[in-house]
This record gives structure tokens, C-alpha cells and sequence, in this order.
């Protein structure tokens, strides 16, 4: 899996290693805590590819970018407020 | 009670196979089992037909003696009525030894029987593991997939769109999906191939004895246990004319389309849950599918966060798919079985491969938090009462343990 250099970000959230749903959840209580911030989640979970955007739907938070992670180990998703 | 039943029990000494027995029983749902589209529980016309059958359908059915005569006839009979209910010839269908037998045996010869047309197998995404295998097993890179919408239904327009091009040698379309329920419009789907030549494969597997069966398939697989027969008899019907040409090493029995030796007495016990649910099947599924409305407005309002998932309308009778926010699967399901529920779930720490479902990943559903309900055959009412009023705590208990109030 080859790095890739995403979006300007505020905060990284890294989840890998851990499995679903706690990479949502994470990726939940951080949102509360920084409604405004735009939040790039690292997940090496197989299920964060369908459930991070299902979330985005639900919680209307836009996934803005989703590519690997900056060092090549797992995947990096932006979230960001939906207005962005 | 059709005539196969007759032929066993009639010939029968023993005092539990009287016919009027076999023809009023009615599908025991064992309390709590709501996982029908896994597996049903033995169905007692089955276990009827099985007990009398071990008796006298034991010989083999090719041999040109009484009891082999015996067999022959109770094998006959089994066919002429499974071909009845699929709405085919009885030279057409063949007994298989599983449903994925059935798809495997189908689609592989489908593919031999097109060699001259193309490599390329079309399915649904949303196919049953034993379709997509198939079709890697039989073309490698030659096998594709078509998308679905949000409740996992099909893209006709992106099956238009491939017809169209060069070197399909079959489609597969299941004709209701086992995760969600959605039907597939097999009959769009089947004018579609028809106009291009192409021939359909239409894996059958959760709609038998469930829901009318779709027409316009080429090729035709199903799956006895999951209708209440014992496990080790699938269905593998090819319609005439189409070319479909065995992989089977030469002397394949079953009109030459499958392997080995044909286990009479299972096929006629499956035949025989078979007849007993279609019998009963309009009645049922319309008792069956008020229950699983209910389902469907009740869990969303009595649980937070709840997603209702597959088409409301037009869909299998007695199946429904849950995913709930913020819980994990696993726990969801022992804490059910804690409760008396059995249940399944598409996600991915459920299963062995710790991948989520594919079917929940092609509609783009949410796949944590999955629960899957289907109903057996005389399934309960109160059954369906007492899981929606276990099911808030047992959510909001996994939910408490995770911390995720207010979020």
C-alpha cells in the first residue's frame, strides 16, 4: 500500500488496530468534542471503508477525502462539517 | 396432498406416517429461532417422508429389481413434484447434493455450453458467496459485477449496458437477496438476456416455498434445507434447450448434470417439506410478512438510531435487516442468545474472515450493528412480540458498555 498525502486536516484520529464499530465511535466522540474541526481518521478495519461514509450520511458530516494513510499503513479518511 | 406424498405414506406400516398426519402438520418453529434464511428446522413432513423412506427407497434407483423399482418410483415421484413448484419439466430438474452444488454444477456448465460466446460472467454484487465463487472458480478475471442501490437491488441500465457488449457467456441474478430481502427483478432481467441470447442463471435459494418464483431463468439452483428438507439435497433445473453442457466426468446420473450417487430418502423427504409449505405458502407468507412489517415500523421507533435496510415493499416475506449505531455485532448476537434468539449478522466481526458482508458493503449500508431476522415457516406471533420488547434493552445494554450516549 503506497502513502498518499491528504487535505489540509486539524486533527488525526488514529483507530488502527481496532475494530469495528470502535473506529466509528471514535471518530463519533471526537466530532462532539470538535464540531468544527476536520478530523482525518486513520483505519486499518476493513469495515471503516463502508461504515465511515454510512456514518458521514447519518450524522451529516461530509467525507471529504479518503486515500491511504499518510505513512502507507491502513487508510486515511477526512471528515469534515458538512457546509465545507 | 400431492401424489408423492401418497407414495410414502401410504406404503408405510408405521403408525407416525399415517397421510393425515403428514398432511396436517404444520412447520414446528422452535421458540426464539428467527434465522430461517440460514437453515429451517426439519420440516415433519420431512422427517415423515425420511423415516419412510429409509425403509423403502434405500435401494439403488438405476438397478432392475423390486426395491430398486421401489426407489426409482419414490425418486420419480419426488422430481415430478419439486418440477411442479419450480414451474419446469421433470427432465429437467436434477437433484444436487447442496444448493451451492446446484449453482456450482450450473453456472460451470453454462460456461462450458457458451465456450464459443465468451469468458465473462455478469452477477449482481449482491449474489450468495457460492455465485461469486462459482464464478471465479469457472472464468477468474472474467467474472464482474453489477452495482446495486441503496437497498441492494440490482442496476438493470448497467446490465443493459454490458449485454451490449462482447463475450458475456451468462448472467447470474439471485431472485431474492439473502441478506436484505430485496427481490430482483429477474423478470426485467431475463428479457434483457433473452435479447441478446444470453442465457440467465437465477439462484433461487431464499424465494422457494417463500414467494412466487420468477420465470425467463435459463438455469435454476436452490437449496432443500433452507425450506425445511434435510441438508444434502439442492435442486439444479436447465431448462431444454439451453446450451448448458456437464463438467462432470462421464457418467454423471441425474440426467447426466451431477456426480454420484443420488441419496433417494433425503430427496424425498426435501420433496416432501417442499409440497407440505407450498401448500400452505400464500397463506403463510402473507401471515409472515404483517409480522415482518411490524418489525420494520416497530424496531426504528422503539430503538434509537436503528437503520431499517432493504426495499419495504418489494421484498421476500419473511426477512428483514437491521444495522444499529454504535453497537458491535458480536455482542449483539450473544446477548440475543443469552435472551433465546437466534439471529445472524452481516458484520464483519461476526464473520470468520472478519470482513464485513459484501451484500451490506455493495448498497453502502452501514455494516457494524447488523442483525438479521427471518422468520420459519410458522413462526410465532409472540415470538415477534417478545424479541421487540428484549431488543431495546439489548441494544442499549452493548451500547452502555461501548460509552456512546450522546453521541
Amino acid at each position: 500500500m503506497s502513502a498518499s498525502t491528504p487535505p489540509p486536516y486539524d486533527r488525526v484520529l488514529d483507530e488502527r488496530g481496532r475494530r469495528c464499530p470502535m473506529p466509528v465511535i471514535a471518530l463519533a466522540r471526537m466530532t462532539t468534542a470538535l464540531p468544527a474541526a476536520r478530523l482525518l481518521l486513520l483505519s486499518d478495519d476493513a469495515a471503516a471503508e463502508t461504515d465511515v461514509p454510512a456514518w458521514c450520511g447519518l450524522r451529516g458530516r461530509t467525507l471529504a477525502w479518503v486515500g491511504d494513510a499518510p505513512d502507507g499503513r491502513g487508510r486515511a479518511y477526512l471528515v469534515v462539517p458538512l457546509e465545507q | 396432498m400431492g401424489h408423492y406424498g401418497r407414495v410414502v405414506a401410504h406404503g408405510s406400516d408405521s403408525p407416525e406416517t399415517a397421510p393425515d398426519q403428514v398432511s396436517g402438520a404444520r412447520a414446528p418453529a422452535p421458540g426464539g429461532y428467527l434465522d430461517a434464511a440460514s437453515t429451517a428446522p426439519l420440516h415433519p413432513a420431512a422427517r415423515e417422508a425420511l423415516l419412510a423412506a429409509l425403509d423403502q427407497g434405500w435401494a439403488d434407483p438405476a438397478r432392475r429389481y423390486h426395491q430398486a423399482r421401489r426407489a426409482r418410483q419414490l425418486l420419480d415421484a419426488a422430481r415430478e413434484s419439486v418440477a411442479v413448484i419450480l414451474g419446469a419439466r421433470p427432465d429437467e430438474v436434477s437433484f444436487t447434493t447442496s444448493g451451492t452444488q446446484a449453482v456450482g454444477l450450473g453456472l460451470a456448465g453454462l460456461v462450458r455450453g457458451r465456450e464459443r460466446a465468451g469468458h465473462r460472467v455478469v452477477s449482481s454484487a449482491v449474489e450468495h458467496s457460492s455465485v461469486l465463487h462459482a464464478a471465479q472458480a469457472a472464468v477468474g478475471d472474467g467474472a464482474e459485477t453489477l452495482p446495486v442501490d441503496q437497498v441492494g437491488r440490482v442496476d438493470l441500465d448497467s446490465l443493459g449496458a454490458v449485454l451490449r457488449t462482447q463475450g458475456v457467456a451468462l448472467v447470474a441474478l439471485q431472485s431474492a437477496n439473502h441478506e436484505v430481502g430485496t427481490r430482483q427483478p429477474v423478470g426485467a432481467a431475463a428479457e434483457l438476456c433473452a435479447e441478446h441470447g444470453v442465457p440467465l442463471l437465477v439462484d433461487a435459494a431464499q424465494s422457494v416455498g417463500r414467494d412466487p418464483l420468477p420465470d425467463g431463468w435459463s438455469v435454476l439452483a436452490a437449496s432443500g434445507h433452507k425450506w425445511g428438507g434435510p441438508a444434502g439435497v439442492g435442486v439444479l433445473a436447465v431448462r431444454t434447450g439451453v446450451r448448458w453442457r456437464s463438467t462432470s466426468p462421464e457418467g454423471a446420473l441425474e440426467h447426466g448434470r451431477v456426480p454420484g450417487y443420488v441419496d433417494v430418502p433425503a430427496v424425498v423427504a426435501a420433496a416432501a417439506a417442499l409440497e407440505a409449505v407450498e401448500r400452505e405458502r400464500v397463506a403463510e407468507s402473507a401471515r409472515l410478512r404483517a409480522l415482518v412489517d411490524r418489525l420494520r415500523a416497530q424496531v426504528p421507533a422503539l430503538v434509537p438510531d436503528a437503520v431499517v435496510l432493504g426495499d419495504p415493499h418489494d421484498r421476500l416475506p419473511h426477512l428483514v435487516t437491521f444495522s444499529f449505531l454504535y453497537v458491535d455485532g458480536e455482542a449483539l448476537l450473544a446477548d440475543l442468545d443469552r435472551d433465546g434468539f437466534a439471529v445472524s449478522s452481516g458484520s464483519s466481526c461476526v464473520a470468520d474472515s472478519l470482513q464485513p458482508s459484501h451484500v451490506l458493503a455493495a448498497m453502502g449500508a452501514l455494516t457494524h450493528g447488523n442483525l438479521r431476522v427471518s422468520l420459519p415457516v410458522g413462526a410465532a406471533g409472540a415470538d415477534v412480540d417478545r424479541f421487540l420488547e428484549v431488543l431495546p434493552g439489548v441494544v442499549a445494554g452493548v451500547r452502555a458498555t461501548l460509552g456512546t450516549e450522546g453521541l
